[in-house]
């Protein structure tokens, strides 16, 4: 028979995952796999270890899929802050292993000018994001590109959205500050 | 709309400022409550044009970050993972309270109003069985006391 999972909400299929239905699990980690890699992605800078972040993350979605309080958050919020969490641990474990602009290779010798350029400018404004302090660089991605409202961001980082349109602001300025450092032609007339 | 209403649709060119600053340029990210107030001063006002212009310039450079979509690997072995492991793990807590509470709307009005009534269902019963009990005659009780008396032997 097949399983009414096609359409389920996320609350639903965690009902399910209670209760040890692995095709649920399955079916969520489909659903929400590409956003949350790009999370972790985004916070840490690189793809392998966003892999080991988001594979985590998972686990304990099955494992403490009896403490989801669904009244409490939105599933995706609570996913998120999860993998928040798991990345400032990364770091904290993990200092001193930050991107340096000045250590990148920018240019390839074997590119086509046009695409060079997009690659050294793509180049520097992720060095530039990776230089933000942790909490800016996690409430610019969370906005920027989860598109997540103020209140869910807000929610996932456990902070009022006033504190967060703080760290927007005071991300956002860092960002322009740094870039126009690297490169005037970047960002024209701020 | 009243006078209330055409308020609450305004802003300010401080606040709209204040907007672009953390949320960028891109309407689509502006606060829900705030956004057709943005808008309407974006229509009239040139310096918020202006304003919305420069963020958008550092919105379309993050848009340039590349990223790397998950492999069907890790896919498969995130679900591999989850495949040999059992059922997820509850505290005792958790269970008793998942037991008695249920786990779904109807289950979380059923199950407390068993629970309750099963004691008092429980009394009702043991109740009308003891009153229920055969009635014993009195030259019964006389001869059981006899016996016990002899049970116990004479008195010196």
């Amino acid at each position: 028979m097949p399983r009414k999972t096609v359409n389920t909400s996320d609350d639903a299929l965690m009902q399910q995952i209670r209760l040890g239905d692995h095709h649920a699990f399955a079916k969520l980690v489909d659903r929400h796999l590409n956003a949350l890699h790009g999370f972790a992605q985004r916070i840490l800078g690189n793809s392998a270890d966003a892999d080991d972040i988001v594979q985590e993350t998972f686990l304990r979605v099955w494992h403490k899929a009896s403490q989801w309080q669904p009244k409490q958050a939105k599933f995706s919020t609570w996913l998120h802050s999860i993998t928040h969490n798991l990345c400032i641990d990364f770091h904290r474990r993990d200092k001193g292993k930050t991107v340096d602009i000045t250590d990148v290779e920018l240019i390839s010798p074997h590119q086509p000018t046009d695409s060079r350029q997009q690659e050294d400018v793509a180049v520097q404004v992720e060095a530039a994001l990776q230089q933000l302090p942790e909490s800016q660089r996690s409430a610019i991605i969370l906005c920027h590109y989860q598109y997540m409202s103020n209140r869910e961001a807000a929610e996932t980082l456990g902070i009022s959205i006033s504190a967060l349109e703080s760290l927007m602001a005071r991300g956002r300025r860092k960002l322009k500050k740094i870039l126009q450092s690297q490169s005037a032609d970047l960002l024209g007339d701020f | 709309m009243n006078k209330k209403q055409t308020r609450k649709m305004m802003i300010t060119i401080e606040r709209f400022s204040q907007l672009l600053d953390a949320y960028g340029g891109d309407a689509k990210r502006w606060p829900l409550e705030e956004r057709a107030a943005a808008l309407k001063l974006l229509e009239v006002s040139s310096e918020a044009h202006h304003l919305q212009q420069s963020a958008l310039t550092l919105d379309n450079l993050l848009n340039r970050i590349p990223i790397s979509s998950p492999t069907t690997a890790l896919r498969n072995h995130i679900i591999a993972k989850i495949q040999k492991s059992t059922k997820p793990t509850k505290d005792a807590w958790q269970w008793l309270v998942e037991w008695l509470l249920g786990t779904t709307t109807l289950e979380h009005v059923l199950r407390p109003a068993f629970a309750l009534a099963l004691p008092l269902l429980l009394g009702i019963t043991i109740g009308l069985n003891l009153t229920a009990l055969p009635e014993i005659d009195e030259q019964q009780w006389v001869f059981e006391d006899e016996i016990n008396l002899l049970a116990l032997g004479p008195l010196e």
